[in-house]
């Protein structure tokens, strides 16, 4: 580095020493031509000639110096004087800029626009993750993007952690042991780091900045550093401020979440109660009903009834049971089935839900898209449930699509939630915005001859497989109606028609033809 | 004469099987509570309980394992307002003969009623 300081002084003064020179060399050689143009006879006058070149040395010196400051400043940093000024002017915005993702993307781009490198990364703690992962990245491609996260105490962090100036690549590999070199040298690699640029706030190191070599391929210098350093001291409030935004904006996602999830989950144990109550208070009367009435019919010839008495007679008895099926199924669903959990085929239930269904389908030319991936990882359930869950959603979809809509059914794995992520979705009349919040309220409906339990028996069972449901829709749009399902992290990720439960099933003829997605008109 | 007891805490619902096994030739008591029904049972001594599950006071399972324990030859059926599989189970592993569910279909009670007699004879 001092080797590099001296030979840049060194070219200065040998630049400077020759612009010097030379135009000694021309101003000599002009007053030879002035003088020869004069009629006076010239005299060889060595002692005026060394005071003309030492005056005009006087006078140039400076501009000269100015000049060759200027070219060298071109030449290291092409921005010289307005790059530190843009640099402090841009903090002055990354100080008062409280969106965490804004506040990345700002710092990125803006030294690389400035600096002109390549490569800039800006990595910041992740409290959650306990690791540094991307804020923003310039000049990186994807697949690189999805290596780069760095734990709390790697090789590299702690030393950001000791040094609390920007680290330089060379420096670093220089002074550390082989093995560690090497460990060193793939996280700078892995960055396409020159220099690393920690950000403090306190003791802790809360992000930081990294860039790849300059433009001119020459390796950065003191007061570059010093300038890269004060730089990350000027945004680290900044950078805290917007980090603690940040969490807080998700906390409050996460509440707001939350609070929704828990005022369905209430309002539902409240229903449950009060269904048990009622179911028990109404199956009393409706036993009275209808014993009496199967009483009369019973004894139908001591009491003389018409043909027509003991038809309604027969129809009250028939209705009782009605009414009693109603609490039932209500009820059905709020306690645990006493039926034991199989790995759950969707395909096949898909299959035997539309197969259900295919009349209403057909004559409403009804275009039905499915889209079941292969490898879904096995997850346990109650069959007859998911046949509800499905049948209700499918049904509902077909209710609500006129002639010639589309109905997709999806079902794939989603590595993110860790889940089985099931989309039904149509191209029909869509939900009003104001009976959205209602749809898993039981008996809500707007259908004639509906009862109103289809979706509340549906987010039932979903929840009750720790999985939850959410419905989004537009008003003659459509609907789109998504279950997230967990896998049980012990599962091993395994194609579900592996398992031997569903081999001995031979009810799926051609669902294996159309694997991916198959079309029926 | 075959001997039945009735219990259920709603007493149209005691009156109205009373009346109809009454016509089919029984000697029908009832209880109103599971108190009630342990004291008849000992007065009574019936060949078969029509029992309600869920009553105030004691339930139709504890009146069930009293019963059970003291005349394990009396046949013992339960009635439910609604399946809850567990107290099902439950009655069924004290000794409960079987179970049927309101509203009653009347001939189906009937049958089974002298199923679980002809069972003792």
């Amino acid at each position: 580095m001092l080797y590099l300081r001296k030979r840049k002084i060194a070219l200065k003064k040998g630049l400077m020493l020759l612009a010097l020179f030379f135009l000694s060399v021309a101003i000599l050689q002009i007053k030879t031509i002035c003088f020869s143009f004069l009629p006076i006879k010239s005299s060889v006058n060595h002692a005026a000639d060394v005071g003309i070149v030492i005056l005009v040395c006087l006078i140039t010196y400076k501009p000269i110096e100015q000049f060759v400051n200027y070219l060298f400043r071109e030449f290291f940093f092409k921005k010289g004087i307005g790059f530190h000024t843009q640099l402090i002017h841009s903090t002055n915005h990354l100080v008062s800029c409280l969106d965490l993702k804004e506040f990345s993307n700002f710092l990125v781009n803006t030294l690389s626009d400035l600096l002109h490198v390549k490569y800039v990364a800006f990595l910041i703690y992740d409290q959650k993750q306990k690791e540094f992962v991307p804020g923003a990245l310039a000049g990186f491609n994807f697949r690189e993007t999805r290596k780069i996260r760095f734990e709390k105490d790697s090789p590299l962090i702690n030393k950001l952690r000791e040094s609390s100036f920007p680290v330089l690549r060379f420096d670093v590999l220089k002074r550390v042991s082989w093995p560690e070199a090497s460990r060193f040298n793939t996280d700078f690699e892995l960055l396409r780091a020159q220099v690393v640029i920690p950000v403090f706030y306190g003791e802790e190191v809360i992000g930081f900045i990294t860039l790849s070599s300059k433009p001119s391929h020459l390796p950065y210098l003191p007061h570059e550093l010093k300038l890269l350093h004060d730089f990350s001291g000027r945004i680290s409030f900044g950078l805290e401020n917007a980090i603690r935004f940040n969490e807080m904006k998700q906390r409050y996602e996460e509440l707001k979440d939350f609070q929704s999830r828990l005022v369905h989950s209430n309002k539902f144990s409240a229903i449950e109660q009060l269904a048990t109550g009622i179911a028990h208070e109404i199956h009393n009367p409706l036993t009275i009903i209808s014993g009496k009435a199967q009483m009369l019919l019973l004894n139908r010839d001591k009491n003389f009834l018409t043909a027509k008495a003991e038809e309604d007679l027969k129809m009250i008895v028939q209705q009782t049971t009605r009414a009693a099926e109603i609490t039932r199924k209500l009820l059905v669903f709020s306690k645990s089935s006493p039926e034991q959990k199989a790995p759950l085929s969707f395909r096949e239930i898909i299959d035997d839900t539309f197969e259900l269904i295919s009349y209403q389908t057909s004559i409403d030319h009804v275009r039905i898209i499915k889209e079941i991936s292969p490898n879904l990882p096995a997850i346990k359930g109650h069959v007859e449930e998911f046949r509800e869950v499905f049948l209700n959603l499918i049904l509902n979809a077909v209710q609500s699509v006129e002639r010639d809509g589309v109905i997709k059914v999806l079902v794939d794995y989603s590595e993110r939630d860790q889940s089985i992520e099931i989309k039904v979705e149509d191209s029909g009349c869509g939900i009003k915005k104001e009976h959205l919040s209602s749809v898993f309220d039981p008996f809500f409906t707007t259908k004639q001859n509906s009862l109103g339990l289809g979706l509340f028996v549906t987010q039932r069972v979903v929840q009750r497989n720790g999985g939850y449901i959410t419905i989004e829709s537009e008003a003659y749009k459509g609907t789109e109606v998504t279950i997230l399902l967990p896998v049980p992290e012990t599962n091993e990720k395994q194609p579900i028609f592996s398992t031997p439960v569903f081999d001995e099933k031979v009810s799926y003829q051609g669902a294996y033809i159309d694997q991916n997605q198959s079309k029926e008109e | 004469m075959l001997k039945l007891l009735v219990v259920d805490d709603e007493e149209e619902i005691c009156d109205f099987l009373r009346i109809f096994f009454e016509e089919r030739n029984f000697k029908v008591s009832t209880a109103l509570s599971g108190e009630e029904a342990l004291r008849k049972v000992e007065v009574e001594q019936p060949d078969v309980c029509l029992l309600d599950i869920k009553m105030p006071g004691l339930d139709g399972i504890q009146v069930l394992k009293e019963v059970k324990r003291r005349y394990p030859k009396i046949k013992v059926i339960m009635v439910t307002a609604i399946e809850t599989t567990e107290k099902i189970e439950e009655a069924v592993r004290i000794g409960a003969d079987n179970y049927i569910t309101k509203p009653l279909s009347l001939e189906y009670l009937e049958k089974d009623v002298h199923q679980k007699i002809s069972d003792v004879a």
